[in-house]
């Protein structure tokens, strides 16, 4: 059955993500919401809303406070505007954008504002790393295990089985790095070479620190609206799987986004070949690979190949993380999902300079819940 | 409690992690490991990365909801 989804983005804005050790979280939001308001403005849409989305994944591990919905539509002066506060791990981004969709789809709010954020920098890494572990389940936990720990096991395991080398690893990190050299909201602008990720420090064997996200700060904001505008909301998905890693079937694809795939690509009546652009969630560089092959891009274990050959640079056939991705743009975990809708709107709106796609009409975000427990695909559409 | 069980198993993946939890020593080692009932199981390394290899023989031992891998033999 084919779905209409009767959302539309009206504008978007967001911080540079980074360190911002004088902004509070809900001055980050404030700033993007500014910025997505000027982008209504700029566009000739409405910007009077009647309902607040909220995204953040542990602003009250971070930050100490909380009731965080009531901080966010006080700050934006939005009071007695009804808010919505969505947490779906780090992939809160995109979670609190489809919980914004079925609300306007819904047809009980016309216009919505989805703002999504997290203040990390401001903690000694150690403890971050802590708080960003207890997305795994207890009996992982008990073990040591962080999210990059995971991810290794599973790098290793991929790595074994398709053959894929530690360069053709390091290719992920220098394409995103390339790409965040051309995206002024990057929390890295600058590119790397092949060597310089190769002898970086390890952080989990083989995983090292150029194969991990940064630890950010930043915001994001999203208008939406039941009203026809230039992109539409075609297709969303969300796939769950089993918390712990050793409960799950495979140890080198991530089921939770094969499901949120299938379910978005039905809804939006498309086929992965069809999609132009798209924005996948590189916490970690082989999860960027897993991601294409789980989202039909390219056939499981090519990923690394699709890469190396230079198909998913910016003018490659299908542009991957033209923004830098979480790798280079930065990862302030609760908004990264919703950075990766900005990216893509911008895209279909041909706003990007540098990093611009040519043609880019169909575009697709993915974004990984937890170690992959919890995932979203949004596919979008120029109209 | 307190009880201590060895099973066979392979290790199927495994990393050595430096960048640990606040309340953890570095470096641990972690290991996937399948039992001869295909179960997975994340266990804690007792032995030398450079040991280590992906498809071989280990043995599991079991204390409480803690577990532990060492090389066969």
């Amino acid at each position: 059955m084919i779905t209409t989804v009767n959302a539309f983005i009206t504008g978007v804005g967001m911080t540079r993500f980074g360190k911002h050790p004088e902004q509070l979280l809900e001055d980050l939001i404030y700033d993007a919401t500014r910025h997505a308001l000027e982008s209504c403005e700029e566009h000739g849409f409405e910007s009077n809303y009647d309902a607040v989305f909220v995204g953040t994944m542990s602003a009250e591990e971070f930050t100490g406070d909380g009731n965080i919905g009531s901080l966010i539509v006080d700050k934006l002066g939005l009071v007695p505007v009804p808010v919505f506060r969505i947490e779906t791990a780090s992939s809160t981004g995109a979670g609190v954008f489809q919980a914004a969709v079925l609300a306007v789809a819904s047809g009980i709010y016309n216009n919505v504002l989805v703002a999504a954020g997290e203040k990390m920098t401001h903690l000694p890494t150690a403890q971050t790393t802590q708080i960003l572990a207890k997305v795994l389940s207890r009996n992982e936990r008990a073990h040591g295990a962080t999210m990059p720990a995971l991810s290794a096991l599973v790098t290793r395991k991929y790595m074994h089985r398709f053959n894929l080398s530690l360069e053709d690893l390091a290719a992920v990190a220098v394409k995103s790095h390339y790409n965040g050299s051309h995206n002024p909201f990057a929390h890295f602008q600058k590119e790397v070479t092949l060597e310089k990720v190769m002898e970086s420090r390890i952080v989990a064997a083989p995983l090292r620190v150029y194969d991990c996200s940064p630890i950010s700060d930043g915001a994001v904001t999203v208008g939406l609206t039941s009203k026809k505008s230039d992109v539409q909301v075609c297709g969303i998905g969300q796939g769950t799987d089993y918390l712990s890693l050793q409960d799950r079937s495979s140890l080198t694809s991530f089921n939770a986004t094969k499901t949120a795939a299938k379910k978005a690509f039905e809804m939006a009546n498309r086929t992965s070949r069809e999609i132009d652009v798209a924005e996948v969630h590189d916490a970690f560089t082989p999860f960027e690979l897993i991601n294409t092959e789980d989202l039909g891009f390219f056939p499981e274990g090519e990923g690394g190949k699709a890469v190396v050959e230079g198909r998913t640079k910016l003018n490659g056939e299908l542009p991957i993380n033209t923004s830098g991705g979480h790798k280079a743009r930065g990862h302030p975990v609760g908004a990264s999902g919703l950075a990766q809708i900005v990216e893509i709107v911008w895209q279909l709106r041909d706003e990007c300079d540098k990093r611009q796609v040519d043609n880019a009409r169909v575009g697709l975000t993915q974004s990984i819940g937890g170690f992959a427990s919890n995932n979203f695909v949004n596919i979008l559409e120029a109209v | 409690m307190g009880n201590r069980t060895k099973r066979a198993a392979k290790l199927l993946t495994f990393t050595v992690l430096h960048a640990v939890p606040e309340d953890v020593d570095a470096p641990i080692i972690l290991g996937m490991v399948e039992l001869t009932d295909s179960t997975k199981l994340l266990c804690n390394g007792r032995c030398q990365e450079q040991e280590l290899e992906i498809g071989q023989e280990v043995i599991i031992n079991q204390k409480d909801d803690k577990y532990t891998f060492e090389l066969k033999g």
